[in-house]
This record gives C-alpha cells, sequence and structure tokens, in this order.
C-alpha cells in the first residue's frame, strides 16, 4: 500500500500534464514544420529567433525530406523543409516552393592524393563501380575506396540527380550516415573518395583536413556557385499547401532576410535573398 | 469439487503425492492446513467458510483481477507488437513477395527488396562476436565464481555489472572513433566492417553470458567439486571435467541469450560496419545488418520500403522469439536435472516428516523420481571415470597437471581482468576527451549556432523527461504484475504463458520496439513524435525488467512473515500491500533504479518515436532529442567532435550514477536484513 500510496501522487500528476499537453496543442499560435535533417539546422535557430521576434511558437522536427512533404501534403505540419526538388507525384499536390539557400556539394580525397580535378564522367564511374583505381583517373596505382551517403542523405539525392543521372550506385561502397563521418573517413584513408556540402570542407573544430576536386575544371567555391559555374549544386527549400499565408508566411520570410544570413552560411549555404513569393 | 465432509488431508499423505510427481506444489507452500480455507478463495466462500463479509470479498475479488490484468499487459504486448509489425509488412506478402524478399538485391530506390544481404551481415557479425565473446565471458564467470578471492571478485563483477549498463550509443561511439582507426592501419582499408562490429558486439555480450554463466556455475553443489579435489584433481581439471559439464544447460542458456543480444543489438553495429548492403568481400569491408538497414532506412522510407523494413522488423521479432523459445526448452531439461536446491529442500522436509536417521539419508541422496535418479547416478559416474581417466592421463602426460593447472588458471584470471580492463580503457576514452568541455555552461547552456556549440541542457531535460514518464506508466503495472505472479497465480499453464511472453517481451530488439513504437504510439494513436510515444515504447521495453526484479525481490521476503500475517487474519491484499511490498521494498527499488539507467541509454527505441530536434520538452506531447540520439548525431557529423565526447562523458557518469546507486541499495538492504 506505501508503494501505491506513493505512486499515486505522481500518476495523478502525470495524468493532469497529459491534459495540459493536449490544451497547449489544440491552442492557437503554433507552426509546424517538418522535414529534411539537412535544412534542421536552419530551421532550429530560425525558430527560435522567430518565436522570440513574433511569440509565435514554432515546432521544429527532421525525420527526412520526403516525410516533411507527405506531412504538409495531409495537413498535420504547416511548412515541409526539403533539400529536394518534389517528385512527380508531389507535384500534383499543390504546392508553393520556396528557395532558401543555395548547396554545392564538395568532392573530397585524402591530402596525400595527387589527383586534382575529375569530371563528372569518371565520377559517375567512380560511383557506379566502373573505375576502381585512382591510375585511370591520372592518379597513382591505388584501390579507389568509395565514400557514399545514406539514402536519407539530402547530399545523396542531389548527387545522383546530377552526377549519376539513372546509372545506379556501387553498392558495396560504404554508406555513412553523416558529413562528418564522410570527412574524417576521406581524411585518414589515403585511397578514399567522397562527397559533403561545401560549407563542411573547412571546419575549425578538427585538425584532420581534406582535399576538394575540381569538377570539370571548375572549383567549388562560392562565387562559382552563384553563378552556377559549378555543376554540383542545388537549392534548400520549404514547401507549403497553397501559397503560404499568416504565420507560415512571416516565418519564411524570416528566414529568406538578411537576418537569417549569417546562420545559413554557418550552416555551410549560400543564402538566396527573394522576398516572400513562392518560386513556382 | 472436494467433498467437504471428507476428512481433512494428511499432511504427510500430501506430501508424499508432492514427492511423487518429483516437485514442491509452487515455490509458496502454504501449510497444508490452510490449504482448503484459503479466506479469499470463491471455494471458501460458498462453502459458508465466511471469513471475510463479503465488500471484503468483492475488494479482493477485484483486486486479483486487476493483477492479473496487470500480468496480462506483457501478453497482450507482445501479441499487438507482432500483430501490428505483421500487419504494416503485408505489403511484403501482397506486393513484393516472399520470393523477392528473400531476395540477394537491397536497392530500395531501384525497387529491389531483398533482405538475405542484410540476413547474412547479421549472422556474420552474431557469429563472429560470439566466437570472441563466449570464450571471454565463460572464461570471466570461471575466474568469478571458481578461482577468485571474495574481494577481487566484487571488483570484477561489478566492472562486468557496470559494463551491462554502458549505452549501446556510447560502445558504437567507441568502436567508431577509436577501434575504427585502429583496424583501418591494421587493414588497410576503411576500419568499417564486420570485424570491428565483432570486437564492439564481443565486448557488450560479454555482461549477460558472463551473469547467466555465474548462476548456472552456482547452482553445481560445493559437494560436486569436492568430491573431485578429493580424488586429486586439480583446479583446471575440475572446472573442466567437472564443473562445466555440469553446468553445460546452463551455459547453452547464457550464450543464446548473448546471441540474441548480439542480432538485436543496433546502435554500435550501426556505427561501425560500414552500411553496405551487401555480401562483404573481406571482413573489413563494409557490410549491412537487419537492424542496422532499418535504423538507417527509417527515418526517410515510405510505401514498399517502410513495409519491407516492417518485414525485416517481423524477421527479427521471429529469431528472437525462437531463441527464447530454445532457452525455455533448454531451462526445463536443466531444471530436471540440475535444480539442487529443489531436491535440498525436498530432502529436508522429509527428514523432517519422516524423522530418518542421517545415516539413511545419506546412503539415498537427492530425492528424485526413478528414471532421474538412474540418469544422476549415470552422470556421476561418468564424471567419477572421467576424472580417474583424466588423472590416469595427466600422470603420464609430458607436461604435469599443475603447470598445465596454472596456466588454465592464468587464462582464466586474464579473462576476467581483461573484462575490467576494458571497462576502465572506455571510461578512461571518453573522461579524458570529455573532461576539458566540461563545464556548467555545457551542462545547463543551450546549444548555439549550427554547429552544436555551446550545451545540451534540452537534451538531458529530454533523456530524463521521457525516462521518468516511461517509469511512471510501466513501474505500477509491472509491479503489480509482479504481485499477481509471485503471490496470486497458481503455477500452471497460465503463468507459464504470462513467464513466456515476458521473456520474449524483454527480447525484442530494442530497433523492432522503436519500429512498433513508431507504427503504433506515432502514427495509430496519433501521439505524434513525442515524450508520450517515446515513453510508451520504452515503458514496454521496461516493463519485463521491472517485472522479473519485482517478482525476485517479494519472492525473497520469507514466508513465515505472510504466515504471521495471516495468521492475525489479514486479508491477502492486506498482507501483500503491508507487509509484503514494504519488506520488498528495496529490491524494487534496486531494480527500478536499474531499469532507469536503461533507459536513459536507450537509443534505438526512441531514434524514431521522439522526433531529434532540439526542443525543451514542456507537455508530453513535445517532441525532443535526449542525449543518446544527441551523440550519435555529433558523431556522425562529426562538426564538433568535443560536444560529443563532452555528451557521452556526461551520459556515462549519470548511467555509472545509477547504476551505482542501485548496487548501493541492494547491498544496504542486504546489510539490513543480515543485520537482523
Amino acid at each position: 500500500m506505501a508503494l501505491l500510496k506513493r505512486a499515486l501522487p505522481l500518476l495523478g500528476a502525470m495524468a493532469l500534464a497529459l491534459a495540459l499537453g493536449a490544451c497547449t496543442a489544440s491552442e492557437g499560435g503554433t507552426l509546424t514544420v517538418a522535414g529534411s535533417t539537412t535544412v534542421l539546422p536552419i530551421a532550429e535557430i530560425a525558430a527560435e529567433d522567430f518565436e522570440e521576434e513574433s511569440g509565435v511558437h514554432v515546432l521544429v522536427s527532421g525525420l527526412g525530406s520526403s516525410a516533411g512533404i507527405e506531412a504538409v501534403i495531409n495537413g498535420t505540419a504547416d511548412v515541409a523543409t526539403s533539400s529536394r526538388d518534389l517528385t512527380q507525384a508531389e507535384a500534383k499536390e499543390g504546392l508553393s516552393q520556396y528557395a532558401v539557400a543555395h548547396d554545392g556539394i564538395a568532392v573530397i580525397v585524402n591530402d596525400a592524393n595527387p589527383v586534382d580535378g575529375i569530371s563528372l564522367d569518371e565520377l559517375r564511374d567512380i560511383y557506379a563501380g566502373k573505375i576502381e583505381n585512382w591510375s585511370e583517373v591520372g592518379g597513382p596505382d591505388l584501390a579507389i575506396q568509395v565514400v557514399n551517403r545514406d539514402e536519407a542523405s539530402g547530399t545523396r539525392e542531389a548527387f545522383r540527380a546530377i552526377v549519376m543521372r539513372g546509372t545506379p550506385f556501387d553498392r558495396t561502397a560504404a554508406v555513412l550516415p553523416g558529413t562528418g563521418q564522410v570527412r574524417d573517413v576521406v581524411a585518414r584513408t589515403p585511397g578514399a573518395i567522397g562527397y559533403i556540402s561545401i560549407g563542411f570542407v573547412e571546419n575549425r573544430f578538427t585538425s584532420a583536413t581534406v582535399k576538394t576536386l575540381d569538377v570539370d575544371g571548375v572549383e567549388p567555391t562560392e562565387a562559382n556557385l552563384e553563378s552556377s559555374a559549378y555543376p554540383l549544386s542545388r537549392d534548400l527549400y520549404f514547401f507549403t499547401k497553397g501559397p503560404a499565408e499568416g504565420e507560415a508566411k512571416a516565418f519564411i520570410d524570416y528566414v529568406r532576410s538578411s537576418a537569417m544570413d549569417e546562420t545559413i552560411r554557418d550552416a555551410g549555404y549560400v543564402p538566396v535573398g527573394k522576398g516572400g513569393e513562392a518560386d513556382g | 469439487m472436494d467433498d467437504p465432509a471428507s476428512a481433512p488431508p494428511n499432511v504427510l499423505e500430501d506430501v508424499r503425492r508432492a514427492q511423487g510427481t518429483g516437485r514442491v506444489p509452487g515455490d509458496l507452500v502454504k501449510p497444508p492446513h490452510l490449504q482448503d480455507i484459503s479466506p479469499n478463495s470463491r471455494k471458501a466462500y460458498k462453502r459458508g467458510l465466511k471469513l471475510v463479509d463479503r465488500r471484503t470479498y468483492a475488494k479482493e475479488r477485484a483486486l486479483e483481477w486487476l493483477f492479473f490484468a496487470c500480468a496480462f499487459v506483457a501478453v497482450v504486448a507482445v501479441f499487438l507488437i507482432f500483430a501490428f509489425t505483421i500487419y504494416r509488412a503485408a505489403p511484403v506478402l501482397t506486393e513484393i513477395g516472399l520470393g523477392e524478399f528473400f531476395g540477394l538485391d537491397w536497392a530500395p530506390s531501384e525497387g529491389s527488396y531483398g533482405i538475405v544481404a542484410l540476413l547474412l551481415g547479421s549472422l556474420l557479425v552474431t557469429a563472429g562476436s560470439l566466437a570472441l565473446g563466449v570464450p571471454l565471458a565463460i572464461g570471466c564467470a570461471v575466474y568469478l565464481v571458481e578461482i577468485a578471492s571474495k574481494r577481487v571478485s566484487r571488483v570484477v563483477s561489478t566492472a562486468v555489472d557496470l559494463l551491462a549498463g554502458v549505452p549501446s550509443v556510447i560502445f558504437g561511439f567507441f568502436g567508431l572513433v577509436l577501434l575504427r582507426p585502429l583496424i583501418a592501419d591494421l587493414t588497410g582499408g576503411m576500419g568499417f566492417g564486420a570485424l570491428t562490429a565483432w570486437l564492439v558486439l564481443a565486448i557488450m555480450i560479454v555482461p549477460t553470458i558472463t551473469t547467466l554463466t555465474m548462476d548456472a556455475l552456482r547452482s553445481i553443489p560445493m559437494g560436486v567439486r569436492e568430491a573431485s579435489y578429493s580424488m586429486g584433481a586439480t583446479k583446471w581439471q575440475t572446472i573442466y571435467k567437472v564443473v562445466l559439464p555440469a553446468a553445460k544447460l546452463g551455459i547453452v542458456n547464457a550464450v543464446v541469450l548473448g546471441m540474441g543480444r548480439a542480432i538485436g543489438e543496433t546502435m554500435a553495429v550501426l556505427m561501425v560496419v560500414g552500411n553496405a548492403p551487401v555480401v562483404p568481400e573481406s571482413i573489413s569491408s563494409p557490410v549491412s545488418t537487419l537492424t542496422s538497414q532499418i535504423a538507417l532506412d527509417m527515418g526517410y522510407s515510405s510505401g514498399l520500403h517502410r513495409a519491407a523494413l516492417f518485414g525485416m522488423g517481423v524477421v527479427l521479432f521471429v529469431i528472437s522469439a525462437s531463441l527464447v523459445g530454445i532457452v525455455r526448452l533448454v531451462s526445463r531439461e536443466r531444471e530436471e536435472r540440475v535444480d539442487s536446491r529443489e531436491a535440498e529442500r525436498e530432502r529436508e522436509k522429509r527428514e523432517r516428516l519422516a524423522k530418518a536417521t542421517p545415516v539413511e539419508l545419506a546412503t539415498e541422496g537427492p530425492d528424485l523420481s526413478p528414471s532421474q535418479l538412474a540418469r544422476e547416478v549415470e552422470i556421476q559416474e561418468n564424471s567419477r571415470k572421467r576424472i580417474k581417466r583424466h588423472l590416469q592421463n595427466g600422470s603420464s602426460a609430458k607436461v604435469s597437471k599443475n603447470v598445465t593447472n596454472a596456466t588454465m588458471v592464468a587464462i582464466f584470471k586474464f579473462a576476467g581482468w581483461f573484462a575490467t580492463a576494458v571497462l576502465a580503457i572506455i571510461i578512461a576514452f571518453v573522461a579524458w576527451n570529455g573532461l576539458p568541455v566540461m563545464s556548467l555552461d555545457f551542462i545547463f547552456g543551450w546549444p548555439e549556432g549550427v554547429n552544436a556549440e555551446g550545451g545540451i541542457f534540452p537534451t538531458i531535460v529530454s533523456s530524463l523527461y521521457v525516462t521518468v514518464l516511461a517509469m511512471l506508466i510501466c513501474a505500477p503495472i509491472a509491479i503489480l504484475a509482479a504481485v499477481y505472479l509471485a503471490e496470486y497465480a497458481k503455477q500452471g499453464r497460465r503463468v507459464a504463458f504470462i513467464r513466456y511472453a515476458a521473456d520474449t517481451l524483454s527480447s525484442v530488439p530494442s530497433i523492432v520496439m522503436g519500429l512498433f513504437g513508431f507504427a503504433l504510439f506515432v502514427e495509430a494513436f496519433g501521439f505524434g513524435l513525442s515524450m508520450l510515444s517515446a515513453a510508451l515504447a520504452l515503458a514496454l521495453m521496461m516493463l519485463p525488467i521491472v517485472m522479473r526484479t519485482t517478482e525476485e525481490a517479494i519472492r525473497a521476503v520469507p514466508r513465515y512473515i505472510r504466515w504471521g500475517a495471516y495468521g492475525l487474519g489479514a486479508t491477502k491484499w492486506q498482507v501483500v500491500s503491508r507487509v509484503v511490498l514494504p519488506s520488498a521494498f528495496p529490491r524494487i527499488a534496486t531494480g527500478i533504479v536499474l531499469a532507469i539507467g536503461r533507459a536513459v541509454g536507450e537509443t534505438a527505441v526512441v531514434l524514431y518515436t521522439m522526433g531529434q530536434a532540439i526542443n525543451l520538452p514542456v507537455t508530453p506531447l513535445d517532441s525532443g532529442r535526449p542525449m543518446t540520439i544527441h551523440l550519435y548525431l555529433l558523431a556522425n557529423d562529426g562538426i564538433n567532435m568535443q560536444a560529443a565526447y563532452g555528451t557521452a562523458l556526461l551520459l556515462m557518469l549519470m548511467i555509472l550514477a545509477f547504476n551505482l546507486f542501485a548496487r548501493y541499495l541492494s547491498s544496504k538492504s542486504a546489510r539490513k536484513a543480515g543485520g537482523k
């Protein structure tokens, strides 16, 4: 009995908390943002600052681009964040698209690797498993160790769309679930090749460095990214069901305003400033 | 139906009947004169033995039903998990087809959903880790039980217990950051692959196997060892030829459960295997497993891909449930053969009742049915022959038995200290790298910027929040369920069924529990990615653990205390609530604290039930990111490894604190009991 007596108030408190939870969730003034883990850091910081400025409570979660878009289509989220374009099926659902940042994908190799540049075709053959030695692309006689990203990654999706163009990935490649791991493994392994967002190539937190390759002769710099000269680039988007209105519009405007530029650069992307109109 | 007019059953008759079946009816033997007038039974009430009034009777019956309902939660949970996972996996049958599902190609983006490569990966990783871990764990157990002095044994067994508490994400982190580069240098590859997973998993399964093997060794009566020594056998000869063969079935159980742990492990494997869904070229090239592939793909999968993941969950569930089934079959055999404690008890009772002379008893041996007795004799004959044969060989062998003995004892000693050293290395590694980060700002600060600088306060709150919530849900149900099993239930098919369900529930791989939690709580119940969803899934995970420790605690309460209370006219519920539970409380608390430690360190269950955004949860419907997931994400993204080390250190400290607190509680209650 003693035990039960001790447990009862706790149970009561829990029931109360549950009831409160239900209340808060049904109140107005909240905005639900769901989607890409790539965009998650930006969305989180934006949500925090935006909440302070406007008093609107913003709930952010990241489970991947597809989940976010699905959530907006079926109405469980107000804004979807995505690191990819809509698929054909999704495009029929009447979503409005807002670009929030440009991102470039850098192809990285070990510092000791003498190769400086690569063509898109060679890159595709390496990731398809057709080229297996650095000597085939003008390097030393060293086996290429391919590092790929997991399928949840927007970076992989973009890489697939731009580089692979329908050719399947070599499935014996290591699949690593994070930018940091790709960078770390490439920095340590002489024959490795990988790809990460340009913003993560330089990193003040680790001493391990990696080398970027020019793709089709173009260096991955911010200028080349903005001028679209560098082939491996993509945009990050927010989606709403129909044109954004009210709180959703205010939030998207805030993310695209200059107040967020520094955050976006910190996250490794290039900001776009375009006001609040949908891109298409 | 008994005839109420029949003579009261003869005590001796009763016991003889019990002996005939070779077992004592239940653990809690009521004094025979109480057998017919249990004041709460329907029979007693119908017969007009109005020991209690109608209201009390109704209340007692209602409570019994409530307890039964709680115990039945485990059965319902197992059924729900299985049914719901199968339901979500249905498209595997209808649209993918079993032929393709058991194909070799896993390429969801191209529409191939073959899981055989992943299944082989799981088997490869498990087999290797068993090959390394089993000798280590058994050596460790033998050292602790047979060789080490009490003081040394306490140090090493504390280390083994603490090792059991280290969260899998920390093992994974350790493997990723420390072992992987070492393996990479050794093999010239990237260091991802089965080999790294073997090393990590081998350490992870040691506590499970060691603890269970120790139980098996301890259940061998001292006399068996003494007999061996008296024939001139050395320690090693006794261990190898007598003790280990006698404990064989218990050790098989331990290994099977260790295997279940290895197959179901998710996070640690995910972080070191390299996740290439192919049959690997070598043990140092990337490979993938069922569990790690589910964890990797779950976040973004949809449609058939997601159904295939649930299908993999079903496969994992079936594997782990069959392993539990094997353990139960083996245990039944084992109980018949070596449950010497039960035999001892019966012998004592016989002594008392039959007033036999010590001489007579000595010639009789343990009380067993003729067939069992024959088997027992055969075993003893065999071991006697074995010992003799071995001793003869020993005298003619080139190496003296003392040298062999010294070598083998040294090897066991090494196994014991190796486990301790690994724990020390992991703690030192995490502390060395994490301490420089540690500050009040880190603990109470908010993460800043996109590079996860600043503190980790919201993740600490999320971890504790979800754990407390899970315990509030789990503990009452688990305790009442244990009350039912220990105090109310008649040992029989119903209880065996509930136990089987609880064992199965505790063996469900954490990622499968995560899948189920996502499908039921997040989606079907509409709780969303929230503290509540994660807590419910965690509560199911913890339920069997708290149930088992509570039941053991209740059973450890001496019988005569209950009899005293019954003698004063207490009803069953009064006995349970005022006498049994309070005296079992310290041990129950120990079990709960241990479960809390496990919940705080759990990753795979909460990965897809809680959300991953950094958020300070207020209501149970808020999402958040617990420390374990924070560590996992930081380790993956590796942007700021400092924060990862800091998080790992804090997580480790919290879990060590919970485990040490639990040890303190149990030693305190043991002292108290001893003091009386």
